[in-house]
This record gives C-alpha cells, structure tokens and sequence, in this order.
C-alpha cells in the first residue's frame, strides 16, 4: 500500500492509542523502576547501618580487652608526646642536659618544621597521620662512643621516638688528642622524630 | 428481498459473503461460530439492502466467497522459473487465457516427473466480474475492510482434508442453496476438475435421481479426459433428510464408483458447528470453513483489499498498545513486588539496625570513656610499635666496622657515611658490587644500613697490589664474618678497571704517604622483632 493511498484519520485513533499507552507504559516502568531503586536504597542503607552496630555490638568485648591491654599504652604514648602533640621543649632541655653530664666539646642542633611522614615500609596509619621532624646535630666528640651515649640518653630520657635517618663521623684531627675538651671526632647526625596525630587535625584530649 | 433482515444488526468479528448466481448470502462470525445469516437478493433492491447492512454494521471484514458457473480454469505447465520471470509468464498466460477480467488466480498443483520438469499450475479466474464488482464497490465505499474474495470450489479442498479423506481419486459433492450442485474432483487431494449444475428447488422434484443423473455425466466426463485410470472413484455426497434417505437407496457401489453419503449434520458436527443443520445444502458448511480457517485471498486486487490492510494495521496498532501497556504493567509488577520486598527488608534491617544500637549502646556504656575509639587506640599503638621496629641506630654497625678494621692496622679510617634505606643501591650511582651478595639467609631484609667508608693505607711503601690485597681482604672480611649484604669499592688507590684510565710518571719517584680509598659496605638489617 502506498503512502497516498493510506487514510490517516482510519489510524489516527489507533496510533493515539499507541502513544498514550507508550507513554502510560513508560511511566508505570519508570515510576516502578523509582520505587523499586528507592526501596533497594533504603535496604542497602539500613542493611549497611545494622551490620555495621551489629558488628560494633559484637566487638564490645574486643573494645574492652583493647581498652584493658592497650589504652594505658596508648595514654603513656600521649604522654611521650609520640600520639598528640611533640614535646620539643622536653627534647632541647634534654640534649643540653645530657652534652653537659656528656661533657662533649660541641654540639649543634636545629629541628625543622614538621612534615607528613611516608614510610618507606608498609604502615596502616588508619585515622591518623604520622608526622617527622627533622633533629640536626652537630657534634664534636672526644671519642665516638660519646654519639653512644648521647643517643642512649635520648632514648632513655626524652619523650618521643626517633630514628638515626644518617649520620657522618669524620676524623677531626690525626693525632688522638687525650683531653676532655678536645674533638678528635666530628659527628653530623640527622634524628627523625615521630608524632602520631588524627589525620582530620582533631586534637586528641585525655 | 432480504429473508432475515434485522433494524439493528448485531456485532460480529468478521464476516462472510457468498455470491452465488440466485442469490448471495451473508453469514456473520462470532465467539467462534456463525451467529446470524442473510440473504440479499442478486439485484438493485439486494444491492441497496446491502449497502444499508453496511452503514448500520460494524466495519468488521468481510470475507467474499464466489460460487458461480462463470469461475473457469485452465490447467497449463510452465517453465520452472523463479521471481520475476515466473510472475510474468503468469501474467502472461492469466491475459491470454482469461481476458477482460481482474480476478485471477493461479494455484501450483506439483511439477511434471519427466523432461524439463515443468510446474503444473491451474489458472482461475471469475470471468464475468460484474457478479462481484457491484458487491466489492459496497464494501469499499462503506469502506468496510474486504480480506479477501475466494473461490468455493478451491476452498472445498479444505473440507476434504477436514473430512479427512485419503482416496487418490475423489469426487465431491455438494448442494448450494442458492447455486446449485457443486462437483468437484480431486486427484491425490488436488482440485482438477469441478463443475456447478442447476438443481430444482428443494422439494418440487426428487433429487436424488437428478443428482445421479448429474454425477454419470461428469463421471464420464472424467473418463473422457482420462483423469479416472482404473482405480474406482470415491464419490463423497453430502445431502440430507429425504435428500439423504433417496441417495442411499439409489446409490450401488460398482467397480468404477464407490459411494460415500455424508449426512450434513454430521459433517457440521465433525466441524463444530453449532446447533443442527436440517436442510441438504452445504451453504453454512463452506461459510464457517471460511471464516474459521480464513485462507489466503484468491481473487482480490491490493486496492479492494485497502481497507483491510488498514483494519489490520489498526489491529496491529491496537494491539501493540495491548501488548505495552501489559508488558509495562509486567514489568512493573515484578519492580513493585521487588520494591515491596526490599521496603520489607529495609524495614527489618530498620528494626534490627535499631534493637542492635540500643543494645550496643548499653553495653558501650559500661566501658570507661576513651579519647578515641577502641579500634584507634589499637591503630595507634601499632603504628608507634612498627616504628620502633624499624628504628635505626648506627652504632651497632659502626662497632662492627670498628672491629673489621681492627684486623687491618694498616688501614687508618677517616669518615663513615651512615645512612638507613629500604633500597640497597640508594645514594649510588648503580655501582657495581665487586663481591656478590650475602647469601639468603632466610630472613626477612626490611631496610638496608649503608655505610660509606672513607680511610687511608697508612703507611704507605707505594706497593698497590700489597695496598689494594689489603683492601680486597678487608672487604672479605666483612662480607664473610659479618654479613655484609655488599661491599663496593668507591675509590682506589689505582684504579686498575678496565674502564678506568692510569697516569704515571716513572722518573717520578716520590711515594705519597697514603693511599686514600673509600668503600661502599651495606648491610641487611630486620626489624627488632625480625
């Protein structure tokens, strides 16, 4: 049949009625498509919000063996200065202290600014960041066991953790002198020391 | 004169119209069966009674049926050809042997077993149109949708088949109200022959003797033409009544003729056909095979069958309506119920979600108070234990290079590089190692101590192989005694490489008073728990 031939007002009823019954399929389709991603939302949603107390729930027992075992760790490290803020203060005072009970010819240092720390081996910081800051010294040594004992010193007394990232000792002179006050050995040490902060800059208060 | 004619015709689905030379009968088609019949008269007044069944009916198709003596055929074999080519010899032949008429058709009855193999067709044709045009300009005027317009005899191959008759030689008969006594003889189920006889009115003769008159005519017909070759021809009658009783005591079996008489009731019965038929004529027969079996069409032109390909474009369209609104609803039946069944879930998870915080909340509340979760503390504590663990010192490596040297007085240290790195080539220019690598010792190498030690051959009596033998031991030493992951000499006091160049002077006599050199040691170390 030829387009001329066909008597558009004889379909024009029927091809109305495909349209308003495509138009009403698409909408009962889409409406119902609606609901139905509506309705899997919210139980995705719930779903996630009960495993995720339920799993909460189910670790309380966990949460207070932590607690027992690990919170007065974790409040000593607070009070180290390793979790929270760095005790820079404390570290100067004990670097002094510990040149002069040392009696060590020289000794230089400069912290820098603190700076994100990563780590060159895996670590799960998790809600945290780990942060360096950076302890030059400069010291002259009567003999090298002195960089012993200064670092002894620190690990003993300073509060916070640190790690010798490099160190240089040079012979300063080539006759071993023998008095206190001599450097027979130049030593350039660089210290990073670690501070464990939440990473959203939320201060940790005990 | 119309016999039945109603003010208000009742619906139907479709309908049939049998033109026939005393009359033409409209037979209406519902719910599966015939509802109403008409008759129209074959003249002006028939015509108009027509026309104003038309108007006041609904435009359901009809389906036109010709049972006239003016229906010739011609059986003629033609090349087996295809497409165009066949359509034209078709054509050709429907104008030579038929014409000045519209209505052909052309019916393929097999193909020759010998020679080129020629199709076996017969050709058809209404020869006088003027029977049906008056007829066909009512329907499409009235716009009413025409499906088509069929030849009774070529539709009474259907009811053979129906009857389910197997004979390879069959003749049919039947009576036509308003035609006459249709023959029609069929050779392995195919239409050969058929021819349409008079008959008296119903009641005025006995007609059975008139009937076998008929028969032995065309009997001896077909043995003239040589279609009957020996076997005995099965002759199917359909009658009834009186009609039926006069057959069966007329009618004797010979050796050329077997007789089957067919009451008419019974054949409407095997067809399913509604109530009881009491007269001998077949006329409802071919009407509800018609209709209920709606062949192809056989004579109608595209053009008097526009409107009916519009009915079935609308029906299609209606029907595709039909079929997205229910595909739709489907569909979204299956969304609302997974939709109900999730608003459940989610309400369970609601209520659970809502049971485990209550219960979570009390039991949380017989913990002390924390400044961070449970989870964090345990974080935190493991991040400062993992950097103690790869805490670094130089001392203990610089006591065991301190001791190293202590087997080689001749070599005086002057600066140790220390540094820490997870990469043993750190700080290097990819230098190769002159000793290879310590051997795996199993355990796990998390970073690497590099020391880079600069010293002196003190004193030196300018003999470089004795100095660099001092040198290569010394790096032994460490590698083999302790553990050194490599040892890299940096510089030498004669570079003896290959690579490298030397630059002497032999009048030059002079021995420098040592020999610097410097050394690339690196250690594997594991972490404190390692």
């Amino acid at each position: 049949m030829r387009t001329v031939d066909i008597e558009w007002p004889l379909l024009s009823a029927p091809l109305a009625a495909l349209v308003v019954a495509l138009i009403i399929s698409a909408l009962l389709v889409i409406a119902s498509g609606y609901f139905r991603d509506q309705m899997a939302g919210a139980y995705r949603l719930n779903n996630q919000k009960f495993l995720e107390v339920s799993r909460k729930y189910l670790s309380v027992d966990q949460d207070e063996l932590i607690i027992k075992e690990q919170y007065p760790r974790f409040v000593n490290l607070y009070r180290r200065g390793i979790v929270g803020e760095e005790k820079r203060l404390d570290w100067v005072e004990i670097l002094k202290n510990a040149a002069a009970t040392l009696k060590l010819p020289g000794l230089r240092y400069e912290i820098t600014s603190r700076e994100a720390y990563s780590p060159a081996f895996p670590l799960v910081t998790g809600p945290y960041q780990v942060s360096t800051s950076t302890m030059k010294l400069e010291l002259g040594l009567l003999h090298e066991n002195d960089l012993a004992s200064l670092l002894q010193d620190l690990d003993e007394k300073a509060p916070g953790i640190y790690t010798v990232k490099e160190c240089k000792l040079t012979r300063a002179q080539n006759v071993v002198a023998e008095k206190p006050d001599d450097e027979n050995v130049k030593a350039e040490c660089d210290l990073l020391w670690f501070t464990v902060s939440l990473a959203s800059g939320e201060k940790i208060n005990l | 004169m119309i016999s039945s004619l109603r003010s208000n015709f009742s619906s139907a689905r479709r309908r049939a119209l049998c033109i026939a030379s005393d009359g033409v009968s409209l037979y209406q088609w519902d719910k599966g069966s015939i509802t109403d019949a008409f008759v129209f008269d074959v003249d002006d007044v028939g015509l108009a009674n027509f026309e104003r069944y038309l108007g006041e009916t609904p435009k359901v198709p009809i389906y036109l049926m010709v049972d006239v003596v003016e229906e010739e055929y011609r059986h003629e074999n033609i090349p087996h050809l295809y497409g165009s080519d066949r359509q034209a010899v078709i054509e050709r032949k429907q104008a030579w042997f038929f014409r000045g008429t519209p209505y052909c058709h052309v019916m393929m009855q097999g193909r020759e077993a010998e020679g080129r193999r020629d199709d076996k067709l017969m050709f058809t044709a209404i020869i006088n149109p003027d029977i049906v045009i008056p007829w066909v300009r009512l329907c499409t005027q009235n716009k009413v949708a025409l499906a088509g317009i069929y030849s009774l005899p070529i539709l009474s191959a259907s009811l053979l088949a129906k009857m389910k008759v197997t004979s390879n030689d069959v003749l049919l008969v039947t009576m036509q109200g308003s035609s006459g006594l249709r023959q029609s003889f069929f050779n392995d189920r195919i239409l050969k022959m058929r021819r349409l006889a008079k008959l008296p009115r119903l009641g005025t003769v006995p007609f059975a003797p008139y009937i076998l008159r008929e028969l032995g005519k065309f009997e001896r017909y077909l043995t003239s033409v040589q279609l009957l070759k020996g076997a005995p021809l099965d002759t199917y009658i359909l009658a009834h009544g009186e009609t039926l009783d006069q057959l069966e005591q007329a009618c004797r079996n010979t050796e050329t003729v077997r007789y089957h008489l067919l009451d008419v009731a019974d054949v409407a019965r095997r067809l399913g056909i509604h109530g009881v038929l009491t007269t001998p004529f077949s006329d409802h027969i071919f009407a509800h095979l018609l209709l209920r079996t709606q062949p192809k069409n056989h004579f109608a032109s595209n053009e008097e069958r526009r409107y009916y390909t519009l009915y079935q474009t609308r029906a299609g369209l209606y029907a595709a309506s039909v079929i997205a609104l229910l595909g739709s609803a489907l569909w979204s039946w299956f969304n609302l119920i997974d939709g109900v069944s999730d608003r459940q879930l989610a309400r369970d998870a609601e209520k659970k979600a809502v049971f485990y915080q209550a219960r979570y909340d009390r039991e949380k509340g017989r913990l002390p108070p924390t400044a961070v979760s449970p989870a964090d503390i345990k974080t935190a504590v493991d991040i400062v234990d993992t950097l103690t663990q790869h805490k670094a010192a130089p001392l203990g490596r610089m006591e065991v290079l301190g001791q190293a040297l202590a087997g080689f007085p001749i070599l005086r240290l002057e600066e140790i590089q220390w540094t820490v790195s997870t990469d043993p080539q750190a700080g290097t220019g990819a230098a190769t190692p002159q000793v290879p690598p310590v051997p795996d010792t199993g355990q796990a190498t998390s970073y690497y101590e590099i020391a880079e030690i600069t010293a002196n051959v003190y004193p030196f009596d300018g003999n470089y192989r004795a100095a660099l033998d001092q040198i290569n031991r010394f790096g032994e030493v460490l590698r083999s005694k302790y553990q050194a992951h490599s040892v890299t000499a940096v510089n030498l006091p004669l570079d003896t490489r290959s690579s490298a160049q030397i630059r002497g002077d032999t009048k030059d006599v002079s021995i420098p008073e040592k020999a610097a050199f410097s050394v690339r040691v690196v250690f594997g170390a594991e972490h404190a728990n390692g």
